[in-house]
């Protein structure tokens, strides 16, 4: 009958040392305190004052005011294209998660899982597909009867980031529907107000702190985004394209510039939009009943539906999937066997993929470990009133764009000591992605009401048997789907991967000089592309059977 | 069986005490309610006796041990909260075992504990079900097993009926009772019924924002309520604004609006003091001519409601108050209708006479 | 005309019957409870007529249209949610406003029927209050002013006094009979609570498990309950299971347990196996006399609720039976003093014993 809770002896004894323990306060909130110093000495500290270890160099890029003034254009361009983005991605998004949530039609579920698709690609593979698919002669433009519809520059980036945001937004929204109580909209309904307003002026507004979330999460991903961005950006520079240029040019004191000044404004316009975006209004007084009507009527809702969709497929999957087709020529090739024989480029290759799994495994398991204490911590509100104030700040490392944070870093532990290349890969990876774990976790905790702790508390259980009975069989699916999105984060990155290599390349930096370097052949890096696309869909593939086990 | 004493207990959020100086003593096997309205501070101070918050000032005390810095993993007592905060991913089995299982007894003594308590609260035939699929009153069952299989003898019930329809509360209150005696065990039950309270409970404790009203058994409270928001809030009362006017050696004449003028036998207030009267509708006896007796007052039927085994006859007086005057639904047969004149009587000794409060009468009585 | 008709009306979720077969008609003006334990179909019901749910089979009819398919908006109809559901991020004058705001009204008239609306429930002093600010009661009434406002005559009310504390339900249920009748309206109110719609309702309809069971005034429901399970779920009932003695003209007689018991009213079966019912309250109790016809037996239990006095009398042949006083009565009985029970006649109620059992079928889970 309890299978479940007939445990081997040795493991009783374990839990009961853990039970006694954790029973002691003292001890629970060492390892509170204990994490929290992790969080601030290895992934806070290190990407904010790193920079600080270089601030001489500064000096060097007054000599140069081209420098300076292309640096300033950067900047701004960077700021432009994300604001410019995450709206596009906003008034995109929504409709797209509305349908998800609320339409009754069949395509749902394929719609939903392919919303995610540009979000778990690794960047670069998605940057490559994308300029296949706007500039080459085997993508659009061949329909247009010449080789290039959108070459790569600004629009190109902007198509991009618009592709890359567009599931953060879909995901937040549709997790955010479905809490949503209809009754609000049901009232307004049965006062008289049509589903359109009813949805402009009570469901929107109490939808504000996820549109703002979303914008905030769009906006640091387009900010950040490094990997597909030199790719697509031919001469357009934003500054990640800026800092990775001056970085193959050597110049330090640009370097350290940009991403200063790319640190101070992105953690600064996070606190901002935070602050503000709880007392933006939208427009409430305003009705127009007859116009509203017809906006609700079913057809115009089908109408919206199609072409929500039409945008959907056309302007995020394809161009994200595009790269499946040269992938699927270059296994009939021939290059498919030099690949699995590791000849020629493909030795490197292949170390580099075993560098991306292991800092990966690496940086999850660490991300694990020292991020539960904290997302438990900000659940719970452990820290009282300066619970809010963590639960800001354990942001900033998806705040500041990965380059910047990288240089940062790099700065900081080089000049620290010689720490080997590989542990400050490892340091980089892990402080990009521990802020989604705790995110992840936090909420999870956050859901399961107080009430079962405390119930749990006065039937007689200590501290780690709630987190064993309790918290962690109601989150163990947050816990792996956190896991998952670290894993497949880290694989991923490139920005700050490409600020800290010196000699060891993971696979996204490796692609990326393959693509620019215009050596390597189409078919080698349409394959390479493709191997790492597979490895990413494979751990899609464990999460999606992992959440229907759980139904 | 254990029993639970409080001395000037306070405890804080933020600027406000949510319990102001409460001292209360509850004895061994005793069923007390605390009763009070929403925000009073009744489930605040189930938690601090549960140990899930710790008093700001004071000492608590359970069966003579100084409980303030004990945890709630160590006090033995079984607290149920509002919504039961059941484990939705145990079956009805592994929520009764948790509490055996996470004191360290082994598999086979908890099951034996939890099929015994499963069995008394009549759910051994739903061992494998998961929460979620039980109806609302086979769930309140489930947190109550899971509370006695802690074999706590203290029980903390917060609303332990009010996620329930009302015709289920009356009828499982009685079980309730009737488990709890079965059981040997001390229970502190919260709730904002008073009809609930009055009938299961040893002894109240009325509770009105952190502060004690009164306490005492059901019918003290009842009968001889203390002030103006106890009369209200326990029993619903006619209320009636005056001053004193004179003082006999009998009692006192008390002048309402218009110079309508009452007698009562208290004789606790001066002459000129603003004083409210109360006096319960079920003593207010409506007739439909005038008594030879004092304290008749002429009026018309304002509207006329059926509340099960009583009637509710408002009437409206002459001199502009309202009545409420309830009769037994059997001895209603009277020909009364809406419109109709009427006389309300109302006996001097069952009138109550309280000092006229601060806040004025009406927010004195809408502020509960 | 009646103000709401529903003709046939089922509802089904896959293999799952909501409501079967319902025939209503509630006429205009009426004030109307339905009343019934939790799943009987009562919130399905009032679903329907508002529009959130559109029934299986059957038409509804407001007033003299036929509703089915016309969408929550244009039904004219108010509704007050059990949840209260006012919109948070609006105040209380926003919240009742929002009904003509959006209907395009002018300023003006909005104003007014708001501050008329505000009035009627005392609120007009919260006007520039958000919903968190209020008591659970003040919301209940901005969400009945905010229902109100939209002007329309019929009112429906699902389990509008749930969520608040047992005393400002039983003051508010009055307040809100005053402003239905005062206003002229058509009130459908839904709730669990029988005692809430005997004090408030002009007509009571009793759902179990999807059907109506009877429909009846306050007083019918009490006094002559057509049904065991509305004998059961509308104040309280002694239930005694017996066998039919004989029958006349004026009188049924009735065999318990080699007791007998009479009737005044006639039972309408040919089954010989009857259910006697007779409310606490009805029950005459004296200290014992022998008399012939009382039921004799000794006082196991006594609570005292407020303004009555509950009794559980042993009967010397075995039955429980539940006698209620009023407290201001002179006599008291103690725990084991012996008495005597008689049971007027034109108060006892009799049913043929129910083929399903008489637990299942008078159960209120």
């Amino acid at each position: 009958m309890e299978n479940q809770t007939e445990v081997g002896a040795s493991r009783a004894v374990l839990y009961k040392v853990l039970d006694g323990l954790s029973s002691k306060s003292a001890i629970r909130y060492s390892v509170y305190a204990f994490s929290l110093v992790f969080f601030l000495a290895f992934i806070l500290v290190p990407p904010l004052f790193g920079i600080l270890f270089k601030i001489n160099s500064l000096g060097e890029i007054y000599a140069f005011p081209e420098l300076l003034n292309r640096a300033h254009l950067a900047i701004a361009w960077s700021f432009i294209m994300a604001f410019i983005v995450s709206a596009l991605d906003l008034i995109a998004g929504l409709p797209l998660a509305w349908f998800i949530v609320r339409s009754k039609s069949r395509l749902i579920n394929i719609v939903d899982t392919l919303a995610d698709v540009p979000f778990l690609l690794p960047t670069v593979a998605l940057g490559y597909s994308t300029r296949l698919f706007w500039s080459s002669s085997d993508g659009i433009p061949r329909f247009f009867g010449g080789n290039v519809l959108v070459s790569p520059g600004f629009v190109l980036v902007l198509l991009l980031h618009f592709t890359f945001s567009f599931p953060v937004v879909v995901r937040v929204m549709v997790g955010e529907l479905l809490g949503y109580k209809e009754i609000y909209e049901f009232a307004a309904r049965t006062l008289g107000a049509e589903p359109f307003t009813a949805v402009r002026t009570i469901t929107l507004p109490l939808l504000r702190p996820a549109l703002v979330a979303s914008f905030l999460l769009s906006f640091s991903r387009s900010l950040s985004e490094t990997g597909a961005t030199i790719v697509v950006a031919g001469t357009f520079e934003n500054g990640p394209v800026y800092i990775n240029n001056m970085r193959d040019k050597g110049f330090e004191g640009s370097l350290v510039y940009v991403s200063s000044v790319l640190i101070l404004a992105s953690v600064l316009l996070f606190f901002l939009i935070r602050f503000l975006g709880e007392r933006l209004r939208l427009p409430l007084r305003k009705v127009w009943p007859g116009f509203e009507a017809k906006l609700s009527v079913p057809a115009s809702v089908e109408t919206r539906n199609v072409v929500t969709l039409l945008v959907f497929s056309f302007f995020v999957i394809v161009p994200s999937l595009f790269v499946c087709l040269p992938m699927a020529y270059a296994l009939f090739d021939g290059t498919l066997t030099s690949a699995l024989t590791g000849s020629g480029p493909w030795g490197d290759f292949w170390n580099s993929m075993l560098l991306s799994y292991s800092i990966g495994f690496i940086s999850t398991l660490t991300n694990i470990l020292a991020g539960l204490p904290v997302a438990i911590a900000i659940a719970r509100k452990k820290f009282g009133r300066a619970t809010s104030i963590l639960d800001a700040i354990v942001n900033i490392p998806i705040v500041v764009p990965s380059i910047a944070l990288g240089v940062s870093l790099n700065f900081f532990w080089s000049g620290l000591r010689a720490i080997p290349e590989f542990w400050i890969l490892v340091l980089s990876h892990t402080t990009i992605t521990y802020t989604y774990f705790v995110m992840a976790m936090s909420a999870a905790i956050e859901s399961i009401p107080v009430e079962m702790d405390e119930v749990a508390s006065t039937l007689g259980a200590k501290p780690f048997t709630i987190f064993r009975r309790i918290t962690l069989p109601l989150t163990k699916y947050s816990v792996f789907s956190g896991a998952i999105l670290v894993f497949t984060r880290s694989v991923s990155e490139t920005g700050a991967a490409v600020a800290v290599s010196k000699t060891l390349e993971t696979a996204p930096v490796l692609l990326v000089s393959w693509i620019r370097g215009g050596v390597i052949p189409q078919s080698t890096q349409a394959l390479g592309v493709g191997f790492l696309i597979l490895a990413s869909f494979l751990t899609l593939l464990l999460l999606r059977i992992t959440v229907r086990g759980r139904g | 069986m254990p029993s639970v004493r409080l001395v000037d207990v306070t405890k804080r959020f933020g600027k406000t005490a949510a319990i102001d100086h409460v001292s209360l003593e509850i004895r061994e096997g005793e069923y007390l309610c605390i009763l009070g309205p929403t925000g009073s501070g009744k489930t605040t101070l189930l938690r601090l006796i549960a140990g899930i918050v710790k008093p700001d000032e004071g000492q608590m005390f359970i069966d003579s041990r100084l409980v303030n810095d004990v945890p709630a993993h160590e006090r033995n007592v079984a607290y149920m909260p509002q919504h039961y905060a059941l484990f939705p991913h145990m079956r009805v089995i592994e929520n009764a075992a948790f509490s055996p299982l996470a004191q360290g007894l082994s598999g086979t003594e908890a099951a034996k504990i939890s099929v015994k308590m499963l069995g008394i609260t009549r759910l051994a035939g739903r061992v494998s079900s998961f929460p979620a699929e039980l109806s609302g009153g086979m769930q309140q069952r489930l947190a109550l097993a899971r509370s006695l299989a802690s074999r706590a003898k203290l029980l903390l019930l917060d609303e332990p009926l009010g996620a329930l329809d009302a015709r289920l509360r009356v009828e499982l209150r009685y079980r309730l009772r009737e488990l709890v005696r079965e059981n040997n065990l001390t229970t502190v039950h919260v709730t904002h019924d008073q009809e609930e309270a009055m009938i299961v409970a040893d002894k109240i404790v009325v509770l009105r924002n952190g502060k004690i009203q009164q306490e005492g058994p059901p019918e003290e409270i009842y009968n001889k309520p203390k002030n103006i928001f106890v009369a209200n809030f326990v029993g619903g009362a006619n209320f009636l604004e005056g001053f004193i006017s004179e003082r006999t050696s009998e009692g006192s004449w008390v002048e309402l609006r218009g110079r309508l003028r009452i007698f009562v036998r208290d004789k606790g207030h001066h002459v000129g003091e603003r004083v409210v009267l109360a006096v319960r509708e079920e003593s207010s006896t409506i007739c439909r001519s005038r008594e030879d007796e004092i304290n008749t007052l002429h009026g018309t039927i304002k509207s006329i409601s059926l509340l099960g085994d009583s009637m509710s006859y408002e009437v409206l007086l002459d001199n502009g108050d309202s009545l409420k005057s309830k009769v037994p639904t059997i001895e209603s047969n009277k020909g009364f209708s809406i419109g109709a004149e009427a006389f309300v009587l109302l006996k001097p000794q069952n009138i109550w006479v309280f000092p006229y409060p601060p806040v004025g009468l009406y927010k004195e009585l809408e502020a509960m | 005309m009646p103000a709401v008709r529903l003709v046939n009306v089922t509802k089904k979720y896959g293999d799952v019957v909501a409501a079967q077969n319902l025939n209503l008609a509630i006429q205009d003006k009426e004030y109307a409870c339905i009343i019934g334990p939790s799943g009987c179909g009562k919130t399905t019901l009032i679903k329907c007529i508002a529009g959130l749910i559109e029934p299986s089979e059957g038409e509804i009819y407001i007033g003299e249209k036929l509703v089915n398919g016309i969408p929550i908006q244009k039904r004219e109809i108010g509704y007050v949610f059990q949840e209260i559901a006012l919109f948070p991020h609006m105040d209380v004058y926003d919240n009742v406003s929002y009904g003509p705001t959006v209907k395009g009204w002018d300023r003006i008239r909005t104003r007014s029927l708001a501050d008329e609306m505000l009035n009627m429930v005392a609120l007009r002093d919260r006007m520039k209050d958000y919903p968190s600010e209020l008591s659970g009661g003040a919301r209940q009434k901005t969400a009945i002013a905010r229902a109100l406002s939209s002007g329309s005559l019929l009112l429906l009310l699902d389990e509008p006094l749930g969520s608040l504390d047992a005393r400002v339900r039983v003051v508010l249920r009055h307040e809100l009979r005053s402003i239905v009748k005062d206003l002229g309206l058509t009130a459908i109110h839904i709730t669990h609570d029988q005692e809430e719609a005997m004090a408030i309702s002009d007509r009571i309809i009793v759902m179990k498990a999807g059907r109506i069971i009877e429909v009846g005034t306050p007083l019918e429901l009490y006094l002559r309950p057509k049904e065991l399970f509305t004998a059961n779920f509308v104040g309280e009932a002694n239930f005694l299971i017996g066998g039919l003695l004989e029958s006349t003209e004026s009188e049924t007689a009735v065999q318990i347990n080699g007791k007998i018991l009479c009737s005044s009213g006639k039972l309408y079966s040919e089954r010989r196996e009857i259910v006697a019912a007779i409310r606490p309250e009805f029950v005459v109790m004296h200290g014992q006399r022998k008399k012939k016809e009382a039921w004799m037996g000794k006082v196991e239990k006594r609570t005292f609720t407020g303004s009555s006095i509950r009794y559980e009398v042993r009967i010397n042949s075995g039955e429980l039976i539940a006698v209620k006083h009023p407290a201001t009565t002179n006599q008291r009985f103690e725990v084991g003093s012996d008495v005597d029970l008689t049971f007027p006649s034109e108060r006892v109620l009799l049913y043929p014993r129910p083929e399903i059992g008489l637990e299942k079928e008078i159960s209120i889970e």
